[in-house]
């Protein structure tokens, strides 16, 4: 012991010279995830335990992996720290709770995600462990060895935007300490899938793929080296099987075995012209391949959809996935669409080798079940993996959040309510892919959205009508040119006034009705960067994705409505100081910046005129690196504020609206935060996984800061005035108060699903309690250390534990004083009616922090909802009504217990001597009369109930206390009524006590017996205690891990 | 000069020291700086009383525990004592008022299992004895403070369930300030839990935790302040053995 008060003493030098860290200064800040999962969002890949098909693994786009032990009722994320975009999970059937996971997504589309290698579990995604190819990106496939687990086959797509040489098929024999490239063509073609001879493991098939994105390209096919490979010696040596195929050039190829028939296989084939694409198969385990068929959902987008999937017990049924999902059951000669509301884009699918009726697949729009064969399918409305591109906020109570999606359309719903944000609470107000949407600051009825390549709408949400008002090209001018991610921008200064870009800067101060051209072609206008018909390389592809040479981001400054920047994506930044009569291109004085980069984003300062902050993204150049610039002289010098704590392309930068030198930066791995303008960046990660952030909002009125993730839906942090106050100053107290907002004092309202199961997907809402928030610099872990909390009166009101960690606590105080003490009744009515305690009025309350012998003080303050409807006058009846109820309950309660101490007593007295009953008897008998009228014994909790007083207070105080407003005049009459029978309850008690006791006690002292005692006031508060908690459970478990 | 040069050498000491540090070390610190090994081995039985803050007051909570696996955990709700869980040597029950009856009911074979197998001695006294592995997993900042996280596979070595722990032991002086668990059966099975011990003091020698905080993505899901432990009292079997008619 002494030896440890010894270190204790010398602590506080070491800890002036430690810094604290950014993890532990941001570290009570939480984000909550407020979905939504109406449209859930793309899943790669799934996999399932075929003996436990309610074990369900589900990898998503951007949304990392899913496991379900319900069927799908329910899901949970189990690799939240890791790369979010996941290629393929593999289960290994032999040991259910080994399962690989390869990440980066093979569905390379514009959007895609990168990866980071290969992981692995053994304990069903309790952890993980990174087994090798980091350099990979995107990770196609994984076959296990049916018999030997440590033996894995894993198929690299690799690298998208660049060559690489880490793709091909690796194979470990030692469960992945060790790979082995077994199987590579050049650096530019990986493996697109793998398939293993389902009856002899030393057969592989290996579709091989040539393919490269460009930022305004993609080539399927690229150099010509695609192939379909073959090996009969584990994967040592490898032969084209292309006997039947076309003798062109091959794109990406889908191959399936089926698993009841190993000879017969099923191949999507990419070709060079059109009429050679389509499903072929092979009755002869590849030996000769011959054409089936040539649907247009077996020909369509092969880079996005080439999947196919065999049922395990029939070799001729067969599911493609596809644009349209489609389903053979004749050997892929005959198809038929799958409809029945399944979202198009399909990437994964699953046949039930124990009920091959029961199929599973996942979509652009999350996953579907069907048990009809693919007749009807109901979607699984539980994950929220929604790939947001942008987002913005209304000024509503509560705020509104507005954005939209990959391939899910544009959508608006609440940032907070009670019972939760569910699923029905979103609204659509457009479709096709989402990207940006706002409301109009004045007009909350009118939302701008729009679908990819630059067609805007103005949507009503009264009428649900929309209007589109895109821009035209000027007559004799050039044909627009517009992002797929085209933006739409409001001023920040003029409500009616709104942006949008296309190789021009356009501004309408009409809402979008009339469109007047600010700017010249501000891109490079270079042809050879406008190649979008001739896209996708083997197949035309010309969906907007590759539009290029387009303005991306238009920002007005909201210091000077003339002050406009324009950055486009091909890499060129230009500024306009007069609404565009003049723009000059400040490109060049950026150094260290790659040509050819996109301007993802333009933060104008919100504190000088001349400031502004820009990030560039540049990995469709396969350049990942961060770019972030800042200029405060109008862009003519600029410095570079990214640091190698940043990990990834950066999509967007934004500046506090109160603090300036407090940054958020968005990139493909994360949130990160600096407090010192950019000097030092911290991975924000409570409760926010390693997901690509590609937009944040900061809500003025309310200092919250939205996250619109690609893969995750959305995500808020509730508060953000304890970061702004940190300085260093601030952060080597020992300890300091950090001011919030008050706490608003929410009126119950209903909220939650009716009884909606486990199936759909609840967002979280924002804390109701008020917060204490401080910051330490260092952790509290010797002595005591808690926190009082004083009302009005000046009275103790709740002592509460305190936070102990370094850096920011915010400690919650609930709302709602104790519950009153209540006599012990077992009626649900006298239960319920009293959950809760009193809210607390409106105004600041005293906290007084205990750490050890020192004490600090500092207060929080709640005030009423603005728009509430109550007046003060209203509230302030409501409160002493429900206090002269709460008074009443413990008062009652208070009686109950002396007049059971009395008979309890009385009952041990005639049990000691026996003739003694002749005169307590009746004594006892008056009582227990008198308490059966108090109080209901011998209830259940619900239904056997009957009501007596302790019941009837209750009641009317559980009603006056729920409603924040006036209380009814026959409410009010009721409780006088109570208050009267009280009176007489406690005459009567007053009668027991004393005239009636005093007689007992007299005899009691003549028969040698201890007089009854009468328990004070205290010593019955003392006694009665009341509440639920899951504390103990905590305890008990820290107990038995000693 | 010479001052100088000795208290650099006494640095680089003492980095070479923290260094070199193993799990074994490690743990031999941590009963030296919380009482000794000998005083830890010596508790037999542990008496907690504790409350856990709640928005509905707090609610009195009262563990009784006995070498070498008797437990009972005591929740009173509205002068009503509810028993969480308990285990009497040979049968584990609960009693809960408010949710069918008022009659003891015991527990199924698992959780039975799980009662059994969990001992009132801390499970790194001993370690390799009872079964269990021990490895350092390199240091990981918790709460603001660097920590030596030790993974504690219990029973991997012999018939019992493992349970995989990592604890948390602040690389100062060496108490545990952070375990980080996994939910162990159920629909959330694998979810994780972190479990935060803080405010220390002595009792009887031996320092113990006096605040609890659980926490999982982030939030808190229970708070428990301690009030008193009351180490080797004599507590009576009585106290454990499931309730005869």
């Amino acid at each position: 012991m002494k030896k440890l008060l010894l270190l204790l003493a010398i602590l506080p030098v070491a800890v002036s010279a430690q810094e604290i860290s950014g993890k532990a200064i941001l570290g009570g800040l939480r984000a909550r995830s407020i979905g939504p999962a109406s449209m859930s969002g793309r899943i790669a890949d799934l996999d399932v335990v075929n003996r436990k098909p309610e074990i369900i693994y589900v990898g998503t786009a951007g949304g990392g992996v899913w496991k379900s032990v319900s069927a799908g009722a329910s899901f949970r994320p189990i690799f939240d720290d890791y790369v979010q975009s996941i290629g393929k999970v593999t289960i290994d059937q032999k040991h259910p709770d080994t399962v690989w996971v390869g990440t980066g997504e093979p569905w390379v589309r514009n959007s895609v995600g990168v990866g980071a290698g290969v992981y692995k579990t053994y304990n069903g995604g309790t952890s993980w462990e990174f087994v090798g190819l980091k350099d990979s990106e995107h990770i196609s496939d994984i076959i296990i060895h049916p018999t030997d687990g440590n033996i894995v086959y894993v198929g690299a797509q690799g690298k998208l935007w660049g060559p690489g040489e880490e793709r091909g098929v690796f194979k470990t024999t030692d469960g992945g300490k060790t790979w082995t490239k077994i199987l590579y063509i050049d650096e530019n073609t990986g493996c697109a899938e793998l398939e293993m001879d389902p009856k002899n493991p030393e057969v592989l098939y290996a579709a091989m793929w040539s393919h490269r994105r460009y930022p305004d390209f993609f080539d399927s096919g690229f150099t010509k080296t695609s192939a379909l490979m073959k090996s009969t010696d584990g994967g040592k040596t490898w032969n084209k099987i292309h006997n039947g195929l076309p003798n062109k050039t091959l794109g990406r190829i889908g191959i399936a075995a089926a698993p009841s028939n190993p000879n017969i296989l099923y191949a999507s084939v990419e070709a060079e012209g059109n009429e050679n694409k389509g499903l072929f198969k092979s009755t002869d385990a590849g030996a000769s391949w011959k054409k089936v068929n040539s649907d247009f959902n077996n020909t369509v987008r092969p880079f996005y959809f080439s999947r196919v999937v065999v049922d395990p017990t029939a070799d001729s049924v067969l599911v493609k996935c596809a644009f349209v999902p489609i389903i053979s059951v004749d050997g892929g000669y005959k198809f038929r669409q799958i409809g029945s509301g399944v979202h198009s884009d399909i990437h994964a699918a699953w046949i039930d080798p124990n009920n091959p009726k029961h199929i599973l697949l996942g979509t652009d729009g999350g996953v579907y079940e069907s048990f009809d064969r693919a007749y009807t399918f109901k979607m699984w409305m539980n994950l929220p993996v929604g790939q947001f591109y942008h987002v913005t906020v209304d000024n509503e109570r509560p705020f509104n959040v507005y954005g939209g999606l990959q391939d899910n359309g544009s959508w608006y719903g609440p940032s907070n309510k009670a019972g939760g944000i569910s699923n029905s609470d979103w609204k659509p107000t457009f479709g096709g892919d989402g990207f940006w949407s706002h409301v109009h600051p004045s007009d909350n009825n009118t939302v701008y959205a729009e679908y990819q390549g630059g067609h805007i709408i103005r949507y009503n949400k009264k009428t649900g009508v929309s209007k589109d008002i895109r821009p035209y090209p000027e007559k004799g001018g050039p044909k627009l040119r517009a992002n797929w991610n085209t933006p739409i921008v409001q001023s920040p200064n003029k409500p009616d006034r709104i942006y949008t870009g296309a190789q021009f800067v356009f501004m309408s101060d009409d809402r979008g009705d009339t469109w007047k051209r600010i700017s010249p072609d501000l891109t490079t206008n270079d042809p050879k960067r406008q190649r979008q018909t001739q896209t996708g390389g083997l197949s035309i592809d010309n969906s907007s994705a590759e539009n290029n040479t387009t303005v991306y981001t238009i920002a007005e400054s909201t210091k000077d409505e003339k002050l406009i920047w324009a950055g486009t994506d091909d890499g060129l930044l230009h500024v306009t100081e007069n609404q565009g009569t003049a723009w000059t291109n400040v490109t060049k004085n950026i150094a260290g910046l790659p040509a050819g980069n996109w301007c993802s984003h333009i933060e104008p300062g919100h504190f000088d005129r001349n400031t502004a902050y820009v990030s560039f993204d540049n990995h469709r150049n396969g350049d990942m690196k961060p770019y972030i610039f800042k200029t405060t002289d109008l862009g003519k010098t600029w410095t570079s504020i990214t640091t190698n704590e940043i990990e990834g392309h950066v999509f967007v930068i934004r500046e506090d609206l109160k603090n300036p030198n407090l940054l958020f930066a968005g990139t493909e791995f994360g949130l990160f935060v600096t407090l010192d303008g950019g000097k030092r960046w911290t991975r924000f990660e409570n409760n926010l996984p390693k997901v690509a952030v590609h937009d944040l909002a900061i809500h003025p009125r309310d200092n919250a800061l939205v996250i619109a993730t690609h893969g995750r839906s959305l995500y808020i942090v509730d508060d953000l005035s304890p970061l702004r106050q940190l300085t260093q100053d601030v952060m080597a107290k020992q300890i300091h108060f950090l001011e919030v907002n008050p706490t608003e004092l929410r009126d119950p309202g209903a909220g939650g699903d009716w009884f909606g199961g486990a199936g759909n997907f609840v967002g979280e809402s924002s804390n109701t309690n008020a917060t204490i928030v401080y910051f330490m610099n260092k952790r509290h872990t010797f002595g005591k250390m808690n926190i009082e909390v004083y009302g009005q009166d000046g009275k103790l009101l709740q002592e509460i534990p305190a936070g102990k960690s370094a850096g920011i606590n915010v400690v919650e105080m609930p709302t709602n004083m104790k519950r009153p003490k209540v006599a012990p009744s077992d009626t649900r009515e006298s239960v319920g009616g009293t959950f809760l305690g009193p809210t607390l009025a409106a105004g600041t309350y005293k906290v007084k922090v205990v750490k050890g012998k020192d004490e600090f003080w500092t207060s929080f303050t709640l005030k009423y909802p603005e728009d509430s409807p109550y007046s003060a006058e209203d509230r302030k009846l409501q409160q002493e009504t429900t206090m002269r109820l709460y008074k009443l309950s413990e008062e009652l309660a208070y009686v109950y217990h002396v007049q059971h101490s009395l008979v309890t007593q009385a009952k041990a007295a005639v049990k000691s001597n026996a003739k003694l009953g002749k005169s307590l008897n009746p004594f006892i008998k008056e009582i227990e009369d008198q308490n059966a009228k108090l109080v209901f014994k011998g209830g259940d909790f619900y239904i056997a109930t009957e009501e007596r007083m302790t019941e009837n207070i209750a009641e009317l105080y559980g009603q006056v206390n729920g409603y924040p407003g006036r209380p009814g005049a026959t409410q009010i009459e009721r409780t006088a009524g109570l208050e009267a029978e009280m009176a007489d309850v406690q005459k009567k008690m007053k009668e027991f006590t004393t005239t009636k006791l005093d007689k007992i006690n007299a005899q009691l002292t003549a028969a040698k017996l201890d007089p009854l005692k009468v328990p004070t006031e205290d010593e019955w508060r003392k006694s009665a205690d009341s509440g639920v908690s899951s504390g103990a459970q905590e305890l008990f478990r820290y107990m038995l891990f000693k | 000069m010479t001052r100088k040069i000795s208290l650099t050498f006494l640095f680089a000491i003492a980095i070479f020291c923290v260094n070199a540090q193993t799990a074994d070390e490690i743990l031999a610190k941590y009963f030296e700086n919380t009482g000794g090994l000998a005083k830890w081995k010596d508790v037999k039985s542990v008496k907690i009383e504790a409350k856990a803050p709640t928005p509905q007051g707090d609610f009195p909570i009262v563990i009784y525990s006995k070498a070498p696996n008797k437990t009972k955990v005591v929740v009173n709700v509205q002068g009503k004592e509810l028993v969480q869980a308990a285990y009497d040597g040979e049968t584990a029950w609960n009693l809960n008022p408010f949710a069918g009856g008022t009659d003891p009911v015991k527990l199924d074979e698992e959780q039975t299992k799980e009662l059994r197998e969990q001992e009132v001695e801390d499970s790194f006294i001993d370690y390799k004895k009872k079964g269990h592995e021990v490895a350092l997993e390199g240091k990981e900042e918790i709460d603001g403070v660097q920590c030596y996280k030790i993974k504690l596979e219990k029973n991997k070595n012999n018939e019992k369930d493992d349970i995989t722990e990592f604890i948390y032991f602040d690389t100062e002086n060496y108490v545990p300030i952070m375990r980080k668990s996994f939910i162990r059966s159920g629909p959330m099975k694998g979810q994780e839990i972190q479990s935060y011990m803080s405010d220390y003091q002595e009792v009887d020698g031996l320092m113990m935790p006096f605040a609890l905080e659980q926490k999982m993505n982030g939030n808190t899901i229970s708070k428990v302040v301690i009030e008193k432990y009351s180490v080797n009292e004599n507590i009576d079997d009585s106290v454990f053995a499931f309730p005869k008619k």
